[in-house]
């Protein structure tokens, strides 16, 4: 079966081009890692995914089969039923993602209601906020959002997508907003989650660190393209394109605390000032003629693939 | 930061048919000579309650004074009532405001509770009081409009500059060894003006209908005088004979207001901070 | 209620008081220092002196200033504002506040609804149209609302609606004691008048609100779990915008009075604030003090119920 195929995504902010055909494969329960800087286009991808895009943002695929099923048709009616049953989005502001003028029991109450299990909900709510680690759940069940830590609200927010049991969830930059401490526990929960549920991630971050530890599966953005993808394991060990290789080494030195920062020099370029051919060239190191030709995604190896006329 | 915002706002329609239309209201008050060949007190008797026609643009009122002329002189006696109204309600509010942030302690507090008790009664009615107390008359619609408005000028400079007290530019110049006084007014002062502004155009054309209601009532300004208020009174007594001039009398202020309330409400939106960095300044 | 908010409403409540008192400490010596003697006004400048005497025992104005406050106020607690210096020989003002208040109450009210009514429609329609031709023409509405005074609204009514079309009667008030449909026609006119302006404002406010709200990130994720439409807009985005939509209705309070009292005058309508308006050309200070305290305290009255409200709404002001 094939769990979640994409080809060429792509959208568009009237001229502006922010994500510039974009291809995901995913099997299931597999976790992919989207890893790139702010502005990439990683969050923008997800939300046209799942059709949230703001006003004002057209998106286009050529392919989009989820369950063998083809949704790039798909009327937005039935579409708004797959939202949560089968495809979920856990944002990056977990303060921002609850209705404020609600307890946390309501929140949960209408998740578990979507799930269809709307009687005693009640038991049900104290067990999923048990299972994501909350100490009292009745306390919490009674709180009002802004009375709880991000860290809390994180685990309710995630207890609201246990109930659901969807098989394909967006996480996008989920611990980002944390400290430290709670950053290590949240993501615990996520891979905790990936055993039980079974489903399929797409974990977007710009920590290199942060998709070590959760992914399967690694593919890289730039400029509203995948510039790399393939195994994490072998992305990370052995990236083969330079800007890859620059947040590894940006990621490296941070960590060891080298006495240098290996930086990236440069800024990733706004979408209306794209360079001809490869986007990254004027910040590579590497550049020679041929790279303000554009290049495609080239598969390298079963499963991984670069955008780079390096290694061609 | 004017210039700037002006020509931003010739892009925003409401911006340009609020600046026309106030800029026309000025105009025809202003000028109201030049416009009107009738005076505003002439009685003509052959010419009573003539409905609008060619002559009379607004018709005649029950004297035979031509309604367009008394709008005109009108509508200048009733500015005139509100800008000097609002104007000093502004003055001292903004004065008592930024002092009380300044000085703090009791005397902000009392300052503000004093502004909460005048704001405890509905402006209207504490307008209407004001007349008793004073007397009727010109003069004293002005005094009962600026204590209407002072405590929202208070309260409003006030809160304003709680927030920017603690900003780095202040507490610079308090370093430099600058006074209060010139703090508040050099250093502060600039950057709520334009909010204050907006307060301002909004307040200016309430106290039009605030002098039209009370002198409507006969609590304001006295006739012969023409206000807006009074002609509208005039208007009412004769209103299923000649209902024009009660009419036309309130069309052509409400069109009036229409200009300065879209006028204050693009003021509102360019000045507005929020706007201005989605904007990119 | 929790023990806070009965806190937090006593304490209001007690600041209330306070400024009822100083309120009518305010009102009584600025009505003392008017020009004139009351006295005279109302008896005519060559009125006996026996009777002048007479009547300013009868009103109490022989005491000191002082005490006469006192009296004052210790009677308007019972009700008892002293009498009338003008009115029907002398008629208790408490009487005709009584007798009065219910009918304002009534005409208040009504326009409040209608306001209420149609600015929930308005802006409703106007935020989820955004940006399309209906959007635009709500919105013109609104700041022509504003733009009108209210008792000239009242007149271009009366003229095109109940002179042409005799179902509204255009002067005069029925009670709804006496006959609630017959109150409710007769009061129509009136209440649209005070109402329009009103409307126009809180059109503005929910529109703004309402377009702030579904812009939040909440709102967003709500949609993600693919809550349907209808939904999302009746338990998040109008809930949460309905907070500032109750504030401005609070603070439009004050204007809804200032307005009765025009109106009540322009539809002869036997209110508190034709009374007031009465009293003032009559000079008759216990009835012009007594309803400057009315309205006072409808206002700090109003403000503590809007306040109880939003604290009921926003959970973020219970602390």
């Amino acid at each position: 079966m094939t769990f979640l195929e994409v080809r060429n995504l792509r959208v568009t902010a009237g001229r502006l081009a922010l994500v510039r055909g974009v291809d995901l494969d995913l099997a299931a329960g597999e976790t992919l890692g989207l890893i790139g800087e702010s502005g990439s286009g990683k969050t923008v991808t997800c939300l046209a995914l799942l059709r949230l895009l703001p006003e004002g943002l057209d998106r286009e695929t050529d392919v989009l089969i989820y369950k063998d099923r083809d949704l790039g048709n798909l009327p937005d009616r039935e579409f708004r039923a797959l939202r949560g049953r089968e495809l979920a989005m856990v944002f990056q502001d977990p303060s921002g993602s609850f209705n404020p003028a609600k307890r946390i029991g309501w929140h949960l109450r209408m998740a578990i209601a979507r799930a269809g299990q709307a009687g005693r909900w009640r038991e049900r709510a104290l067990a999923l906020l048990a299972e994501v680690g909350i100490q009292q759940p009745e306390a919490v069940l009674r709180r009002y959002p802004h009375q709880l830590s991000g860290g809390m609200l994180q685990r309710a927010l995630i207890a609201m997508i246990v109930a659901l049991k969807p098989s394909l969830i967006v996480a996008d930059e989920p611990t980002t907003n944390l400290d430290n401490i709670v950053e290590e526990q949240i993501l615990a929960l996520f891979r905790d989650l990936q055993r039980r549920l079974g489903a399929a991630f797409v974990f977007i971050t710009h920590d290199i660190g942060v998709a070590a530890q959760i992914a399967d599966r690694i593919a890289v953005m730039y400029a509203g393209q995948i510039v790399e993808t393939g195994p994490a394991e072998a992305v990370l060990t052995a990236p083969r394109h330079p800007y890859t290789s620059g947040l590894i080494a940006t990621a490296t030195a941070l960590a060891s605390r080298a006495a240098t920062l290996a930086e990236i020099p440069g800024q990733l370029p706004a979408p209306d000032a794209l360079p001809p051919g490869c986007a990254f060239a004027p910040r590579c190191a590497q550049m020679r003629p041929g790279c303000e030709l554009p290049q495609p995604l080239r598969p390298i190896a079963p499963g991984r693939g670069i955008r780079c006329l390096l290694d061609a | 930061m004017m210039g700037r915002a002006f020509r931003q706002g010739l892009g925003s329609r409401t911006f340009v048919v609020g600046l026309l239309l106030t800029a026309l209201t000025l105009f025809g008050v202003l000028a109201g000579p030049l416009i009107s060949p009738f005076s505003a007190t002439e009685m003509d008797f052959i010419a009573v309650l003539t409905p609008p026609d060619m002559t009379h643009w607004l018709g005649t009122d029950s004297f035979g004074r031509d309604v367009l002329a008394r709008v005109l002189a009108g509508g200048r006696i009733s500015l005139f009532v509100s800008l000097c109204g609002v104007g000093i309600g502004a003055l001292l509010g903004v004065a008592a405001g930024m002092s009380a942030a300044w000085r703090g302690g009791l005397y902000e507090a009392g300052l503000m509770a004093a502004c909460d008790l005048l704001f405890a009664f509905p402006s209207f009615v504490l307008a209407l009081f004001m007349m008793v107390v004073l007397g009727f008359g010109l003069q004293n619609i002005v005094i009962a409009i600026a204590l209407a408005y002072l405590p929202i000028f208070a309260r409003l400079s006030r809160n304003l500059t709680r927030t920017l007290m603690h900003e780095p530019f202040v507490q610079a110049a308090r370093l430099m060894g600058q006074g209060g006084a010139r703090i508040l007014t050099r250093e502060i002062l600039p950057n709520i003006f334009s909010t204050l502004l907006v307060q301002a155009s909004v307040g200016i054309a309430f106290g039009i209908v605030m002098e039209a209601g009370l002198s409507f009532l006969g609590l304001g300004v006295q006739p012969p005088t023409p206000s807006l208020g009074v002609i509208l009174a005039d208007g009412r007594e004769y209103f299923t004979r000649g209902p024009w001039v009660l009419t036309l009398t309130g069309l052509v202020v409400s069109v009036a207001l229409l200009g300065f309330n879209l006028l204050g409400d693009a003021l509102r939106d360019l000045t507005d901070p929020r706007l201005r960095r989605a904007v990119g300044e | 209620m929790s023990s806070l908010l009965l806190l937090g409403l006593l304490r209001r409540s007690g600041v209330a008081l306070l400024t009822i008192l100083a309120g009518a400490m305010v009102v009584f010596f600025a009505m003392k220092a008017a020009p004139g003697d009351p006295a005279l006004a109302a008896l005519g400048e060559n009125a006996r002196p026996e009777l002048v005497a007479a009547f300013r025992r009868l009103h109490k104005l022989d005491l000191p200033a002082g005490a006469q406050f006192a009296t004052w106020i210790t009677g308007a607690l019972r009700g008892d504002f002293g009498r009338s210096l003008t009115l029907a020989g002398g008629v208790p003002v408490g009487q005709l506040i009584a007798t009065r208040l219910p009918v304002t109450a009534f005409i208040g009210l009504y326009a409040l609804a209608l306001a209420v009514l149609v600015s929930l429609t308005i802006g409703t329609v106007a935020a989820l149209s955004r940006g399309t031709v209906i959007d635009t023409a709500m919105t013109s509405f609104a700041v022509l609302g504003v733009s009108m005074p209210d008792f000239w609204l009242g007149y271009v009514l009366v003229f095109f609606l109940a002179l042409n079309v005799p179902i509204f009667p255009s002067y005069g008030f029925v009670s709804p004691a006496d006959s609630l449909p017959g109150a409710l026609l007769s009061g129509f006119l009136p209440a649209l008048a005070i109402a329009a302006p009103m409307a126009a404002v809180f059109s503005r406010v929910l529109r703004a609100a309402l377009l702030d709200v579904m812009h939040r990130p909440y709102v967003q994720v709500q949609r993600s779990l693919g809550y349907s439409a209808p939904f999302v807009f009746v338990h998040t985005i109008f809930r949460n915008a309905l907070i500032p939509y109750v504030t401005v209705v609070g603070l439009q309070v004050r204007y809804l009075l200032g307005g009765v009292v025009v109106i009540e005058r322009v539809f002869g309508i036997p209110g508190i604030g034709s009374l007031m308006v009465d009293g003032a050309f009559g000079r008759d200070y216990p009835v012009i003090q007594a309803c400057a305290l009315t309205f006072l305290v409808i206002v700090l009255a109003t403000n503590l119920l809007v306040d109880l409200v939003c604290t009921r709404l926003d959970p973020k002001a219970r602390g």
